[in-house]
């Protein structure tokens, strides 16, 4: 029963692989190199594409932010006290006259600065 | 082998060897010897140090109104040795607005890269961009803007092309105001187009400090308007108002004019970038006579009852000084001495007091020493004292009533604040609060120490209300309890004072019972009279009239009655 197996294991040594099988194992590792290599590309485009998105993203961001500076900056300009006063001299308004006062207790008078945190945390969250 | 065969091999590996060889010589020179020179050569192709600078931190008014923000802006440049020149001047001269002849011979004229236009509007920034011009450069900036224009110029400052602050808020706070410029290596391709993604871009440099001022912008353009009115009234070639709130020293309004445009400042003189009302000093004259008397009820030397003999002229360190009216006022009290104003009244107070003491309580009043409010270019005046080289005995006598001394606008209105204020001096301030990545920081009310007992400050107070309504004072405000002294100084020259030429000034605070604003006026050289008493006195009743409506506060009739 040993015989043959013996006889087959020293005539595969004499003659090596077959050729079958060579071949068979060299178009394996060409598939995989070839593999490697489709997947690197792959990347490597996928790299650059996103790359470009984000380059793009970036650039609408800062567009957006001086556009936004730009307006924030229009919005004052027409709120301005110059530009206020020639529109309500237009609109045919006067200073007021003589004040009577009508004390309501409920009203606190005029305090400090108005600014308070919710609104520093708006005017950071706009930047 | 054949030799022929043999013979052919020796031609070829000899032809491969004279091939290969010089291949192999020059990969090693140029991969070896020459590595360093070839690698910096690439990198400078490539490789190129870019900025990038956050916007300046932004400057509100105490209700989140601008007074000063960034807008983007900018700059065209081109690299003439790279440009299709007839290309580039045929688009790009419609775009900036310039004359096609002009561009062409700039462009003709430079050997490095030119800036062809700067300040220029987004819109028209990015037109540049979408030309898509070879070696032509759109590269946006941020610009200072001011969109109140002249209003507040001078307590703001301006920023220069560099994003320098000078003066004013943005000169002290400049540091803090800055945004962050980082640096980096950024790398383009052969174009000279940037990477599309370059890793090593700075994520996101840090904005500047928000700054919001105590200032309101509304007080500050009534403001303005008072002393715009006032000079064209009086004739007075400037003048400076400053409101405050006298009980924690925040600056609600400051105005000075001429003023100037920080959006231009380029084109305005330098002399009004100065904040006359922190930088300009002057004899305050009648107005100091509070301290005076703050200092004699202090030291219980005289009460509001308290008599003298008032003559016309009193002799001082062997100088005569005389009232203003040059008339014997007789026996006169003290409320009396500051209703008149009686320079006599205010000297014999100082002689009686001694050197020491008296300057002792003007040292304490902040007199000779800035303020310390938050604004740049502060100055201290000068105020001789006792030991000095060049004070005189006389000089007990002149200072009493506001002579022979310079002050600053600010220094008078902290320090007359301080009896408003029942006795405590406070720093007069302008930032209210920082903002810094979201994180607010309150500016807190300092004291500079208490200069008199509140009792006496209650006391001066009292009797500065009965002399502004005892003599009919054009300060007085219908409705409100008004306290405050006139003052009316000669101007100092070489030599001796600018005849006829005077500073008339008021300082006032209202409502008595409950200060919530004081207010000084300085009106330099007027025209129309030279007593402060009949140019600044009515302005300030003006002026307070219609800020105790826009802040709200009752009339004393109105709160009697509730």
């Amino acid at each position: 029963m040993d015989e043959p197996r013996q006889s087959e294991s020293h005539g595969s040594k004499r003659s090596g692989w077959p050729a079958g099988s060579i071949a068979l194992r060299l178009t394996l590792v060409v598939a995989l190199l070839g593999l490697l290599a489709g997947l690197f590309l792959l990347q490597a485009s996928e790299i650059a594409v996103t790359a470009r998105r984000v380059e793009a993203l970036r650039q609408k961001r800062d567009d957006l932010r001086r556009e936004n500076a730009d307006l924030l900056d229009q919005i004052a300009v027409e709120g301005s006290i110059p530009r206020l006063q020639d529109r309500a001299a237009k609109l045919g308004l006067v200073p007021a006259g003589q004040v009577e006062y009508l004390p309501v207790t409920a009203i606190p008078p005029d305090s400090a600065p108005t600014l308070r945190g919710q609104w520093a945390k708006n005017s950071e969250a706009e930047r | 082998m054949s030799d022929r065969v043999r013979y052919r091999l020796i031609v070829m590996a000899a032809v491969l060897t004279v091939v290969v060889v010089p291949v192999l010589v020059q990969l090693v020179r140029l991969q070896v010897v020459q590595h360093t020179y070839y690698l910096d050569l690439a990198k400078a192709l490539t490789e190129h140090t870019e900025s990038v600078t956050a916007p300046r931190g932004r400057i509100w008014d105490r209700r989140g109104h601008l007074l000063a923000d960034n807008v983007s802006r900018y700059q065209v440049s081109a690299d003439p040795g790279n440009v299709n020149l007839d290309n580039v001047v045929k688009k790009l001269a419609p775009t900036l607005n310039l004359s096609p002849g002009d561009l062409r011979a700039t462009l003709a004229g430079a050997q490095s890269q030119v800036v062809l236009s700067t300040s220029l509007s987004l819109a028209a920034g990015r037109a540049v961009q979408d030309l898509n011009l070879w070696a032509v450069y759109s590269t946006p900036y941020w610009q200072r803007a001011y969109p109140e224009h002249q209003l507040l110029s001078q307590v703001l400052g301006f920023v220069n092309a560099k994003g320098e602050g000078y003066y004013g808020v943005e000169g002290i706070y400049d540091s803090a105001l800055r945004g962050q410029r980082k640096e980096w290596e950024a790398t383009q391709d052969a174009w000279f187009q940037p990477s599309p993604f370059d890793p090593a871009y700075p994520a996101n440099p840090r904005s500047g400090t928000d700054l919001v001022l105590t200032i309101d912008r509304t007080f500050q353009a009534l403001t303005e308007a008072e002393l715009q009115r006032a000079l064209a009234g009086t004739g007075a070639k400037s003048g400076t108002i400053i409101v405050m709130d006298p009980r924690t020293g925040a600056i609600l309004a400051m105005a000075s004019l001429p003023s100037f445009d920080p959006n231009n400042y380029l084109t305005t003189s330098k002399e009004r970038f100065v904040n006359p009302a922190v930088s300009g000093t002057y004899e305050p004259g009648s107005v100091f006579k509070v301290l005076t008397m703050a200092a004699a009820l202090q030291e219980g030397l005289v009460t509001p009852d308290t008599k003298y003999n008032d003559t016309a002229c009193l002799e001082v360190g062997g100088l005569s000084v005389c009232n203003w009216d040059r008339k014997a006022h007789g026996t006169t009290n003290m409320v009396d001495l500051l209703a008149r104003s009686l320079n006599v009244g205010a000297a014999t107070l100082s002689t009686r007091m001694g050197g020491q003491t008296f300057y002792k309580y003007v040292q304490a009043f902040g007199i000779g020493q800035t303020t310390g409010i938050d604004l740049q270019f502060e100055e201290s005046g000068n105020l001789r004292m006792p030991g000095d080289l060049d004070w005189h005995a006389s000089d007990l006598g002149t200072h009493a009533f506001g002579q022979g001394l310079s002050v600053t606008p600010i220094q008078m209105i902290a320090a007359v604040a301080a009896v408003a204020n029942e006795g405590m001096l406070m720093r007069p301030y302008v930032v209210a609060q920082k903002i810094d990545s979201g994180q607010v920081l309150t500016a807190k009310p300092t004291p500079n120490g208490r200069v008199i007992s509140s009792q006496v400050a209650h006391t001066l107070s009292g009797m500065l209300e009965q002399a502004v309504e005892r003599e009919s004072s054009p300060a007085r405000v219908p409705g409100y309890r008004i306290a405050g002294k006139t003052g009316t100084a000669q101007i100092p020259i070489a030599g001796g004072y600018d005849d006829p030429w005077t500073i008339g000034s008021f300082v006032g605070w209202g409502p008595v019972s409950d200060p919530r604003l004081i207010i000084l006026v300085k009106l330099d050289r007027p025209t129309s009279s030279m007593w402060g008493a009949e140019t600044a006195a009515p302005v300030f009743s003006r002026l307070a009239s219609r800020l105790f409506v826009l802040m709200g506060i009752p009339t004393d009739k109105a709160m009697a009655s509730k």
